[in-house]
Protein backbone atom coordinates (compact mmCIF):
# COMPACT_ATOMS: atom_id res chain seq x y z
CA UNK A 1 0.00 0.00 0.00
CA UNK A 2 0.82 3.37 -0.85
CA UNK A 3 -0.22 5.92 2.24
CA UNK A 4 -0.55 9.13 1.23
CA UNK A 5 -2.93 11.51 2.38
CA UNK A 6 -5.65 11.09 -0.35
CA UNK A 7 -4.85 7.03 0.01
CA UNK A 8 -5.87 7.30 3.25
CA UNK A 9 -8.95 9.22 2.82
CA UNK A 10 -10.17 6.39 0.30
CA UNK A 11 -9.42 3.89 3.12
CA UNK A 12 -11.31 5.49 5.98
CA UNK A 13 -14.09 6.20 3.20
CA UNK A 14 -13.90 2.67 2.65
CA UNK A 15 -14.25 1.34 6.07
CA UNK A 16 -16.90 3.46 7.25
CA UNK A 17 -18.91 2.85 4.30
CA UNK A 18 -18.41 -1.18 5.27
CA UNK A 19 -19.30 -0.24 8.96
CA UNK A 20 -22.53 1.65 8.04
CA UNK A 21 -23.82 -1.04 4.94
CA UNK A 22 -23.27 -3.27 7.88
CA UNK A 23 -25.50 -1.76 9.96
CA UNK A 24 -28.52 -0.59 7.87
CA UNK A 25 -29.38 -4.16 5.32
CA UNK A 26 -30.09 -5.82 8.07
CA UNK A 27 -32.64 -2.87 8.66
CA UNK A 28 -33.60 -2.89 5.45
CA UNK A 29 -34.26 -6.19 5.47
CA UNK A 30 -36.77 -5.82 8.23
CA UNK A 31 -38.98 -3.02 7.23
CA UNK A 32 -39.42 -4.59 3.85
CA UNK A 33 -40.46 -8.15 5.38
CA UNK A 34 -42.57 -7.02 7.95
CA UNK A 35 -44.24 -3.45 6.34
CA UNK A 36 -46.71 -5.58 4.28
CA UNK A 37 -48.27 -7.53 7.37
CA UNK A 38 -47.90 -4.58 9.79
CA UNK A 39 -50.67 -3.00 11.92
CA UNK A 40 -51.31 0.66 12.10
CA UNK A 41 -48.97 0.99 15.61
CA UNK A 42 -46.54 -1.71 13.47
CA UNK A 43 -46.24 0.61 10.63
CA UNK A 44 -45.51 3.72 12.33
CA UNK A 45 -42.64 1.87 14.54
CA UNK A 46 -41.19 0.68 11.08
CA UNK A 47 -41.77 4.20 9.82
CA UNK A 48 -39.31 5.78 12.48
CA UNK A 49 -36.69 3.15 11.93
CA UNK A 50 -37.25 3.67 8.42
CA UNK A 51 -36.42 7.11 9.19
CA UNK A 52 -33.28 6.15 10.72
CA UNK A 53 -32.03 4.19 8.14
CA UNK A 54 -32.79 6.34 5.14
CA UNK A 55 -30.65 9.46 6.80
CA UNK A 56 -27.92 6.49 7.70
CA UNK A 57 -28.33 5.68 3.89
CA UNK A 58 -28.10 8.69 2.19
CA UNK A 59 -24.57 9.34 4.38
CA UNK A 60 -23.81 5.72 3.02
CA UNK A 61 -24.56 7.07 -1.07
CA UNK A 62 -23.30 10.75 -0.09
CA UNK A 63 -19.89 9.53 0.89
CA UNK A 64 -19.85 6.92 -1.94
CA UNK A 65 -20.42 9.44 -4.78
CA UNK A 66 -17.48 11.67 -2.59
CA UNK A 67 -15.21 8.93 -2.53
CA UNK A 68 -16.16 8.42 -6.69
CA UNK A 69 -14.48 11.65 -7.48
CA UNK A 70 -11.99 11.20 -4.63
CA UNK A 71 -11.04 7.99 -6.48
CA UNK A 72 -10.16 9.88 -10.15
CA UNK A 73 -8.20 12.44 -7.79
CA UNK A 74 -6.06 10.04 -5.77
CA UNK A 75 -5.22 7.75 -8.71
CA UNK A 76 -4.02 11.46 -10.61
CA UNK A 77 -1.90 11.59 -7.12
CA UNK A 78 -0.03 8.13 -7.44
CA UNK A 79 1.25 8.50 -11.17
CA UNK A 80 4.65 10.19 -9.60
CA UNK A 81 5.04 7.51 -6.76
CA UNK A 82 5.12 4.76 -9.27
CA UNK A 83 7.71 3.76 -11.60
CA UNK A 84 7.15 4.01 -15.42
CA UNK A 85 3.62 5.22 -14.55
CA UNK A 86 2.61 8.42 -16.76
CA UNK A 87 -0.76 8.24 -16.55
CA UNK A 88 -3.21 6.40 -14.41
CA UNK A 89 -3.30 3.76 -16.67
CA UNK A 90 0.25 2.98 -15.27
CA UNK A 91 -1.53 3.40 -11.20
CA UNK A 92 -4.23 0.84 -12.18
CA UNK A 93 -1.55 -1.56 -13.72
CA UNK A 94 -0.05 -1.47 -10.19
CA UNK A 95 -3.34 -1.96 -8.64
CA UNK A 96 -4.65 -5.04 -11.39
CA UNK A 97 -7.24 -6.50 -11.02
CA UNK A 98 -9.00 -4.78 -8.53
CA UNK A 99 -8.28 -1.40 -9.82
CA UNK A 100 -10.06 -2.22 -13.58
CA UNK A 101 -13.25 -3.36 -12.13
CA UNK A 102 -13.22 -0.24 -9.69
CA UNK A 103 -13.05 2.14 -12.65
CA UNK A 104 -16.06 0.34 -14.14
CA UNK A 105 -18.31 0.69 -10.87
CA UNK A 106 -16.99 4.46 -10.11
CA UNK A 107 -18.95 5.04 -13.71
CA UNK A 108 -22.04 4.50 -12.77
CA UNK A 109 -22.37 4.81 -9.08
CA UNK A 110 -23.68 8.27 -9.22
CA UNK A 111 -26.52 6.91 -11.63
CA UNK A 112 -27.53 4.23 -9.65
CA UNK A 113 -27.16 5.83 -6.34
CA UNK A 114 -29.33 8.38 -7.61
CA UNK A 115 -32.20 6.69 -7.91
CA UNK A 116 -32.43 5.63 -4.56
CA UNK A 117 -31.47 8.90 -3.25
CA UNK A 118 -33.62 10.86 -5.54
CA UNK A 119 -36.61 8.81 -4.66
CA UNK A 120 -36.17 9.45 -1.30
CA UNK A 121 -35.81 12.57 -1.39
CA UNK A 122 -39.61 12.81 -2.93
CA UNK A 123 -40.83 9.81 -0.11
CA UNK A 124 -39.74 12.29 2.32
CA UNK A 125 -41.78 14.99 1.13
CA UNK A 126 -44.87 12.58 0.46
CA UNK A 127 -47.03 12.20 4.09
CA UNK A 128 -47.23 8.68 5.14
CA UNK A 129 -43.90 8.04 3.73
CA UNK A 130 -45.39 6.05 1.01
CA UNK A 131 -42.36 4.51 -0.94
CA UNK A 132 -41.22 2.93 2.65
CA UNK A 133 -41.10 -0.42 1.34
CA UNK A 134 -39.72 -0.07 -2.39
CA UNK A 135 -36.81 2.06 -0.89
CA UNK A 136 -35.98 -0.45 1.44
CA UNK A 137 -36.08 -3.35 -1.70
CA UNK A 138 -34.58 -0.75 -3.64
CA UNK A 139 -31.60 -0.70 -0.78
CA UNK A 140 -30.86 -4.16 -0.76
CA UNK A 141 -30.89 -4.59 -4.55
CA UNK A 142 -28.39 -1.82 -4.58
CA UNK A 143 -26.26 -3.63 -1.95
CA UNK A 144 -24.44 -6.06 -3.62
CA UNK A 145 -23.07 -3.27 -5.68
CA UNK A 146 -22.04 -0.79 -2.71
CA UNK A 147 -20.26 -3.77 -1.32
CA UNK A 148 -18.78 -4.54 -4.56
CA UNK A 149 -17.61 -0.83 -4.53
CA UNK A 150 -16.28 -0.59 -1.07
CA UNK A 151 -14.72 -3.51 -1.38
CA UNK A 152 -12.74 -2.93 -4.44
CA UNK A 153 -11.76 0.39 -3.01
CA UNK A 154 -9.86 -1.44 0.18
CA UNK A 155 -8.97 -4.32 -2.44
CA UNK A 156 -7.11 -1.56 -5.10
CA UNK A 157 -5.69 1.10 -2.33
CA UNK A 158 -4.02 -1.66 -0.04
CA UNK A 159 -2.55 -3.56 -3.00
CA UNK A 160 -1.43 -0.94 -5.05
CA UNK A 161 2.72 -0.45 -4.69
CA UNK A 162 5.48 1.17 -6.10
CA UNK A 163 5.68 -1.44 -9.01
CA UNK A 164 7.63 -0.67 -12.02
CA UNK A 165 4.89 -0.46 -14.45
CA UNK A 166 5.36 -0.14 -19.00
CA UNK A 167 3.72 3.44 -19.98
CA UNK A 168 0.33 3.50 -21.52
CA UNK A 169 2.11 3.89 -25.10
CA UNK A 170 2.99 0.47 -25.12
CA UNK A 171 -0.90 -0.61 -25.27
CA UNK A 172 -2.08 2.56 -27.08
CA UNK A 173 0.66 2.96 -29.92
CA UNK A 174 0.52 5.30 -32.58
CA UNK A 175 -1.51 2.65 -34.74
CA UNK A 176 -4.14 1.87 -31.88
CA UNK A 177 -7.89 3.53 -32.96
CA UNK A 178 -8.31 4.87 -29.80
CA UNK A 179 -6.08 7.03 -27.99
CA UNK A 180 -5.13 6.05 -23.98
CA UNK A 181 -8.49 7.73 -22.16
CA UNK A 182 -6.33 8.69 -19.35
CA UNK A 183 -4.70 10.38 -21.06
CA UNK A 184 -6.56 11.89 -23.27
CA UNK A 185 -8.98 13.26 -20.62
CA UNK A 186 -6.52 14.30 -18.05
CA UNK A 187 -3.40 15.22 -20.26
CA UNK A 188 -4.31 16.49 -23.75
CA UNK A 189 -7.36 17.68 -23.59
CA UNK A 190 -8.74 18.66 -19.72
CA UNK A 191 -12.00 20.35 -21.01
CA UNK A 192 -12.98 16.64 -21.58
CA UNK A 193 -14.05 16.40 -18.14
CA UNK A 194 -16.33 18.70 -18.14
CA UNK A 195 -17.75 17.31 -21.41
CA UNK A 196 -18.31 13.73 -20.28
CA UNK A 197 -19.24 14.49 -16.79
CA UNK A 198 -21.72 17.19 -18.10
CA UNK A 199 -22.55 14.54 -20.29
CA UNK A 200 -23.02 11.51 -17.51
CA UNK A 201 -25.12 13.91 -15.10
CA UNK A 202 -27.51 14.62 -17.83
CA UNK A 203 -28.06 11.09 -18.48
CA UNK A 204 -28.33 10.17 -14.94
CA UNK A 205 -31.00 12.89 -14.49
CA UNK A 206 -33.22 11.71 -17.24
CA UNK A 207 -32.87 8.12 -15.96
CA UNK A 208 -33.69 9.57 -12.30
CA UNK A 209 -36.62 11.38 -14.34
CA UNK A 210 -37.87 8.11 -15.75
CA UNK A 211 -37.43 5.80 -12.87
CA UNK A 212 -39.63 8.20 -11.09
CA UNK A 213 -42.14 8.73 -13.46
CA UNK A 214 -42.22 4.80 -13.07
CA UNK A 215 -43.01 5.08 -9.43
CA UNK A 216 -45.08 7.88 -10.06
CA UNK A 217 -47.91 5.80 -12.05
CA UNK A 218 -47.10 2.89 -9.26
CA UNK A 219 -48.11 5.39 -6.14
CA UNK A 220 -50.25 7.82 -7.27
CA UNK A 221 -49.68 9.91 -4.00
CA UNK A 222 -46.23 11.33 -4.83
CA UNK A 223 -47.77 12.48 -8.36
CA UNK A 224 -47.73 16.40 -7.35
CA UNK A 225 -44.04 15.68 -5.64
CA UNK A 226 -42.86 13.54 -7.87
CA UNK A 227 -43.74 16.01 -11.27
CA UNK A 228 -42.29 19.21 -9.79
CA UNK A 229 -38.91 16.73 -8.93
CA UNK A 230 -39.02 15.44 -12.54
CA UNK A 231 -39.24 19.17 -14.20
CA UNK A 232 -36.45 20.19 -11.85
CA UNK A 233 -34.29 17.24 -12.78
CA UNK A 234 -34.81 17.27 -17.03
CA UNK A 235 -34.21 21.41 -16.91
CA UNK A 236 -30.89 20.60 -14.69
CA UNK A 237 -30.38 17.53 -17.67
CA UNK A 238 -31.19 19.63 -20.52
CA UNK A 239 -28.78 22.35 -18.52
CA UNK A 240 -26.21 20.10 -18.55
CA UNK A 241 -26.45 18.81 -22.01
CA UNK A 242 -26.13 22.06 -23.56
CA UNK A 243 -23.32 23.12 -21.38
CA UNK A 244 -21.58 19.59 -22.31
CA UNK A 245 -21.97 20.31 -25.92
CA UNK A 246 -20.91 23.84 -25.58
CA UNK A 247 -17.71 22.62 -24.37
CA UNK A 248 -17.11 19.72 -26.67
CA UNK A 249 -16.00 22.35 -29.30
CA UNK A 250 -12.86 23.83 -27.01
CA UNK A 251 -12.37 20.13 -26.17
CA UNK A 252 -12.19 18.67 -29.59
CA UNK A 253 -9.83 21.86 -30.25
CA UNK A 254 -7.45 21.04 -27.24
CA UNK A 255 -6.91 17.47 -29.08
CA UNK A 256 -5.99 19.17 -32.54
CA UNK A 257 -3.72 21.35 -31.19
CA UNK A 258 -2.39 19.34 -28.20
CA UNK A 259 -0.63 21.45 -25.80
CA UNK A 260 2.86 22.26 -25.58
CA UNK A 261 4.58 22.86 -22.54
CA UNK A 262 6.13 25.76 -21.67
CA UNK A 263 9.26 25.87 -20.33
CA UNK B 1 -39.23 30.03 -6.18
CA UNK B 2 -36.65 28.92 -3.32
CA UNK B 3 -36.82 25.55 -5.43
CA UNK B 4 -35.69 27.22 -8.47
CA UNK B 5 -32.87 29.35 -6.45
CA UNK B 6 -31.49 26.08 -5.60
CA UNK B 7 -31.85 24.42 -8.62
CA UNK B 8 -29.82 27.03 -10.74
CA UNK B 9 -27.16 27.19 -7.36
CA UNK B 10 -26.22 23.51 -7.97
CA UNK B 11 -26.05 23.81 -11.99
CA UNK B 12 -23.86 27.17 -10.93
CA UNK B 13 -21.54 25.00 -8.50
CA UNK B 14 -21.36 22.17 -10.64
CA UNK B 15 -20.27 24.20 -13.69
CA UNK B 16 -17.91 25.94 -11.62
CA UNK B 17 -16.55 23.06 -10.19
CA UNK B 18 -16.26 21.28 -13.55
CA UNK B 19 -14.54 24.07 -15.19
CA UNK B 20 -12.30 24.56 -12.21
CA UNK B 21 -11.21 21.19 -12.05
CA UNK B 22 -10.48 20.75 -16.39
CA UNK B 23 -8.99 24.65 -15.99
CA UNK B 24 -6.74 22.83 -13.10
CA UNK B 25 -5.21 20.25 -15.28
CA UNK B 26 -5.03 22.44 -18.30
CA UNK B 27 -2.40 24.73 -16.19
CA UNK B 28 -0.85 21.88 -15.30
CA UNK B 29 -0.28 20.27 -18.72
CA UNK B 30 1.40 23.79 -19.73
CA UNK B 31 2.89 24.62 -16.16
CA UNK B 32 5.14 21.67 -15.74
CA UNK B 33 7.75 20.31 -18.41
CA UNK B 34 6.97 16.90 -20.56
CA UNK B 35 9.12 14.30 -22.02
CA UNK B 36 8.55 15.36 -25.56
CA UNK B 37 8.61 11.89 -26.21
CA UNK B 38 6.26 9.88 -24.16
CA UNK B 39 4.86 12.47 -22.03
CA UNK B 40 6.04 11.41 -18.90
CA UNK B 41 5.98 14.60 -16.26
CA UNK B 42 9.22 15.85 -15.45
CA UNK B 43 10.60 15.40 -11.87
CA UNK B 44 13.44 17.60 -10.86
CA UNK B 45 15.75 14.73 -10.65
CA UNK B 46 15.29 14.35 -14.48
CA UNK B 47 15.61 17.35 -15.43
CA UNK B 48 18.81 17.40 -13.48
CA UNK B 49 20.00 13.61 -15.19
CA UNK B 50 19.82 15.09 -19.36
CA UNK B 51 20.11 18.06 -20.73
CA UNK B 52 19.30 17.95 -24.48
CA UNK B 53 19.79 20.45 -26.61
CA UNK B 54 18.22 21.39 -30.48
CA UNK B 55 21.17 23.12 -31.65
CA UNK B 56 19.12 23.95 -34.75
CA UNK B 57 17.03 25.88 -32.78
CA UNK B 58 19.00 26.77 -29.34
CA UNK B 59 16.37 25.28 -27.60
CA UNK B 60 16.09 22.49 -24.59
CA UNK B 61 13.92 19.64 -25.25
CA UNK B 62 12.72 18.11 -21.98
CA UNK B 63 13.34 14.04 -21.92
CA UNK B 64 11.97 11.39 -19.37
CA UNK B 65 14.74 8.28 -19.48
CA UNK B 66 17.86 7.90 -21.87
CA UNK B 67 15.41 5.68 -24.36
CA UNK B 68 13.54 9.05 -24.93
CA UNK B 69 17.00 11.26 -25.14
CA UNK B 70 17.33 9.31 -28.04
CA UNK B 71 13.90 9.10 -29.57
CA UNK B 72 13.08 12.48 -29.57
CA UNK B 73 16.27 12.63 -32.17
CA UNK B 74 13.45 11.59 -34.36
CA UNK B 75 11.93 15.28 -33.90
CA UNK B 76 15.12 17.19 -33.64
CA UNK B 77 18.06 15.45 -35.80
CA UNK B 78 21.03 17.62 -34.63
CA UNK B 79 21.70 17.84 -30.55
CA UNK B 80 23.84 18.34 -27.81
CA UNK B 81 23.26 16.05 -24.95
CA UNK B 82 24.81 15.94 -21.74
CA UNK B 83 24.14 13.06 -19.52
CA UNK B 84 24.37 11.96 -15.70
CA UNK B 85 25.39 8.55 -15.52
CA UNK B 86 22.51 6.62 -13.79
CA UNK B 87 24.57 5.08 -11.12
CA UNK B 88 27.25 7.66 -9.65
CA UNK B 89 24.89 10.77 -10.54
CA UNK B 90 27.20 14.18 -10.39
CA UNK B 91 30.10 12.02 -8.56
CA UNK B 92 30.69 11.31 -12.15
CA UNK B 93 32.04 13.33 -15.50
CA UNK B 94 28.99 13.85 -17.30
CA UNK B 95 28.80 11.95 -20.51
CA UNK B 96 28.34 14.21 -23.91
CA UNK B 97 27.23 13.06 -27.06
CA UNK B 98 26.62 15.43 -30.21
CA UNK B 99 24.31 13.53 -33.22
CA UNK B 100 24.36 15.43 -36.16
CA UNK B 101 21.39 14.28 -39.05
CA UNK B 102 20.55 11.63 -36.82
CA UNK B 103 24.02 9.76 -36.80
CA UNK B 104 26.26 9.82 -33.83
CA UNK B 105 29.30 12.28 -34.13
CA UNK B 106 31.01 11.82 -30.83
CA UNK B 107 30.44 9.95 -27.29
CA UNK B 108 32.59 11.13 -24.45
CA UNK B 109 33.57 8.33 -22.92
CA UNK B 110 33.33 5.97 -25.42
CA UNK B 111 32.98 3.67 -23.15
CA UNK B 112 29.11 4.68 -22.31
CA UNK B 113 26.69 2.34 -22.54
CA UNK B 114 22.36 2.42 -22.59
CA UNK B 115 20.57 -0.32 -20.74
CA UNK B 116 17.36 -0.75 -22.36
CA UNK B 117 15.20 -2.13 -20.21
CA UNK B 118 12.20 -0.69 -21.73
CA UNK B 119 12.54 -3.12 -24.16
CA UNK B 120 11.71 -6.00 -21.17
CA UNK B 121 9.32 -4.39 -19.73
CA UNK B 122 7.94 -1.70 -21.95
CA UNK B 123 8.37 1.27 -19.68
CA UNK B 124 11.42 4.11 -19.55
CA UNK B 125 12.02 3.34 -15.77
CA UNK B 126 13.84 -0.08 -16.87
CA UNK B 127 16.55 2.44 -18.88
CA UNK B 128 19.75 3.51 -17.51
CA UNK B 129 22.83 5.46 -18.90
CA UNK B 130 26.16 4.13 -17.90
CA UNK B 131 29.63 5.83 -18.24
CA UNK B 132 31.52 2.22 -17.75
CA UNK B 133 31.18 -1.20 -17.55
CA UNK B 134 31.48 -0.77 -13.41
CA UNK B 135 28.46 1.94 -13.40
CA UNK B 136 26.87 -0.98 -15.91
CA UNK B 137 27.58 -4.13 -13.93
CA UNK B 138 25.98 -2.29 -10.88
CA UNK B 139 23.01 -1.26 -12.63
CA UNK B 140 21.93 -4.19 -13.76
CA UNK B 141 22.66 -5.60 -10.47
CA UNK B 142 20.97 -3.39 -8.12
CA UNK B 143 18.42 -0.79 -10.30
CA UNK B 144 19.89 1.87 -8.58
CA UNK B 145 22.12 3.69 -6.57
CA UNK B 146 20.75 4.69 -2.35
CA UNK B 147 23.19 6.88 -2.02
CA UNK B 148 22.76 9.05 -5.71
CA UNK B 149 20.25 12.04 -4.56
CA UNK B 150 19.52 12.32 -8.30
CA UNK B 151 18.53 8.37 -8.60
CA UNK B 152 15.66 9.21 -11.38
CA UNK B 153 13.97 5.72 -11.15
CA UNK B 154 14.28 3.78 -8.21
CA UNK B 155 13.14 0.25 -9.21
CA UNK B 156 15.56 -2.49 -10.13
CA UNK B 157 16.26 -2.98 -13.94
CA UNK B 158 14.65 -6.04 -15.85
CA UNK B 159 16.83 -8.95 -16.31
CA UNK B 160 17.99 -9.71 -19.85
CA UNK B 161 17.47 -5.90 -20.82
CA UNK B 162 19.98 -5.00 -23.47
CA UNK B 163 23.20 -3.08 -23.00
CA UNK B 164 24.24 -0.81 -25.87
CA UNK B 165 26.46 1.81 -27.49
CA UNK B 166 24.69 4.98 -28.17
CA UNK B 167 25.03 4.08 -31.78
CA UNK B 168 23.49 0.79 -31.32
CA UNK B 169 20.75 2.25 -29.88
CA UNK B 170 19.82 4.82 -31.59
CA UNK B 171 18.20 4.08 -35.03
CA UNK B 172 15.90 1.18 -32.98
CA UNK B 173 14.92 4.42 -30.78
CA UNK B 174 14.25 6.72 -33.99
CA UNK B 175 11.90 4.45 -35.33
CA UNK B 176 9.99 4.27 -32.31
CA UNK B 177 10.20 7.91 -32.19
CA UNK B 178 7.44 10.41 -30.49
CA UNK B 179 4.56 8.71 -29.73
CA UNK B 180 2.00 11.47 -29.56
CA UNK B 181 0.01 11.56 -32.58
CA UNK B 182 -3.77 13.50 -32.29
CA UNK B 183 -6.62 11.02 -32.47
CA UNK B 184 -8.34 9.81 -35.34
CA UNK B 185 -11.56 12.31 -37.03
CA UNK B 186 -12.95 8.98 -36.83
CA UNK B 187 -13.08 8.71 -32.77
CA UNK B 188 -13.77 12.59 -32.52
CA UNK B 189 -16.48 12.13 -34.83
CA UNK B 190 -18.05 9.69 -33.13
CA UNK B 191 -17.89 11.61 -29.73
CA UNK B 192 -19.46 14.70 -31.40
CA UNK B 193 -22.41 11.86 -32.55
CA UNK B 194 -22.79 10.71 -28.74
CA UNK B 195 -22.86 14.65 -27.72
CA UNK B 196 -25.71 15.33 -29.93
CA UNK B 197 -27.41 12.07 -29.27
CA UNK B 198 -27.13 13.39 -25.34
CA UNK B 199 -28.01 16.49 -26.42
CA UNK B 200 -31.47 15.37 -28.16
CA UNK B 201 -32.22 13.29 -25.58
CA UNK B 202 -32.07 16.34 -23.08
CA UNK B 203 -34.15 17.95 -24.67
CA UNK B 204 -36.67 15.19 -25.44
CA UNK B 205 -36.97 14.74 -21.61
CA UNK B 206 -37.34 17.86 -21.13
CA UNK B 207 -40.35 18.46 -23.75
CA UNK B 208 -41.89 14.89 -22.67
CA UNK B 209 -41.27 13.99 -19.03
CA UNK B 210 -42.07 16.96 -17.60
CA UNK B 211 -45.39 16.97 -19.23
CA UNK B 212 -48.93 16.02 -16.71
CA UNK B 213 -49.19 12.11 -16.62
CA UNK B 214 -52.69 11.40 -19.10
CA UNK B 215 -55.36 11.00 -16.36
CA UNK B 216 -57.25 7.46 -16.83
CA UNK B 217 -60.21 7.91 -19.25
CA UNK B 218 -63.19 8.56 -16.22
CA UNK B 219 -66.57 6.84 -17.48
CA UNK B 220 -69.60 8.98 -17.53
CA UNK B 221 -72.09 8.50 -14.69
CA UNK B 222 -75.09 6.50 -15.69
CA UNK B 223 -78.62 7.94 -16.87
CA UNK B 224 -81.00 8.12 -14.60
CA UNK B 225 -85.11 7.96 -15.52
CA UNK B 226 -86.48 11.27 -14.27
CA UNK B 227 -88.93 10.56 -11.25
CA UNK B 228 -86.83 7.66 -9.96
CA UNK B 229 -84.75 10.13 -8.32
CA UNK B 230 -85.15 9.27 -3.92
Amino acid sequence: MIWTPLTAVMVILGVFGLALMIYTVPKAYNISKKISKASLEERYGLEKQYYLLSTVVWVVLITRIVASILFWVTNESLIPLIPGAMCQFGVNQAGAPYSWIDNGVKLIVLLVYGIWLSLDFINRRVKGAPLMQSLSRLFLLLAPLLVLDLALDLGFYFTVSAVTVPCCRVVFTAESPIPCPYCFVFHDAPMFIVVISCYGLAISLVVWSFVIRHFIKRVPEIEGVGMEAIRRLVTLALGFAVMGTVALIPAIMQVMRPAVPVH
Amino acid sequence: MKGRYIMVGVFVVVALLLIGTSGYYYYTYYGIPRCEACGMIITPEMDANIKLIDVDTNQRVWTCCPGCMLRSVAAHPNVHIEALDSWYGTSAPKIVIDIRNRTVVSVTPDTARIILGSKISGGCASNRIAINETSVALLLQYGWNRDNPLAVFKNEVPQGAPVLTVAEALPGLIEIGIQYVPPSTTFLGSIVVIGVAVLIIGILAWKKLGAPLPKPAQVPPAPTKPGKEV
